[in-house]
């Protein structure tokens, strides 16, 4: 059945096969009322992703598995995100103390090398990034972390 | 006819959800160690052989510690 796969197809089966059993242990841990249950799922489903690391991290050794590094569009709208949502939630943290008001202070830029993990394509991120924001009401601010 | 949740727990300690999800597990489980046998025949990269049958050892221990856990519990 698999006679036609190159190594590369192989490793990326697998690493996405890895995927699909640690996503069912982690729904499972999430469910268990039984403690001894739910002890043994969570280790399992470590297991589970020490094994998928080991593929990724062959599959990367290879040059197989290159996800793409983000754009500085990407990036900028990402930043915008985390900036915009992290004002938010401390503008309802603290009502009193707006943002730009004595008290408040930006933490520094992070320093952001790009995803690691994961197949997602370029257009993916862009449309879930417009709908978070829309979904909190909270244009980014632009330039604000320039 | 639907098992009420309580008469599952009842039985043997687990709710039906957790039956469900933990079905759900060895099955993938299995689904993991067919693919990483087959797999495992055809690479021709003897790391990439050796990690097949290193996922493949893994996901058999899986389903011993979950089958070894249901035996308690009947």
């Amino acid at each position: 059945m698999y006679d036609t796969y190159s190594d590369k197809d192989i490793a990326m089966e697998l690493l996405m096969t890895e995927k699909a059993v640690s996503e069912r242990y982690h729904w499972s841990t999430l469910e268990a009322a039984d403690p001894q249950l739910r002890q043994t799922l969570e280790r399992i489903h470590n297991d589970i992703n020490n094994m998928a690391k080991q593929v990724f991290d062959f599959a990367r050794q290879q040059g197989w598995y290159t996800p793409a590094t983000a754009d500085p569009q990407t990036l900028n709208a990402f930043r915008q995100v985390v900036t915009s949502v992290r004002n938010e939630v401390e503008r309802i943290a603290h009502p009193q103390a707006g943002i730009g008001q004595a008290g408040y202070q930006a933490r520094p830029t992070p320093t952001y090398q790009g995803p690691q993990y994961g197949y997602t394509p370029p257009a993916g991120p862009q449309q879930t990034y417009g709908q978070v924001g829309q979904q909190f009401g909270q244009s980014p601010q632009a330039g604000q972390y320039s | 006819m639907e098992i009420p949740d309580e008469e599952v727990k009842g039985l043997n300690h687990f709710t039906k959800v957790e039956t469900w999800w933990v079905e759900e597990c060895v099955k993938a489980d299995e689904m993991a160690i067919k693919k990483a046998v087959a797999f495992e025949q055809v690479c021709r990269n003897p790391q990439l052989r050796q990690l097949c049958h290193q996922v493949e050892q893994a996901h058999r221990r899986h389903i011993e510690q979950i089958s070894n856990l249901v035996g308690q519990n009947f």
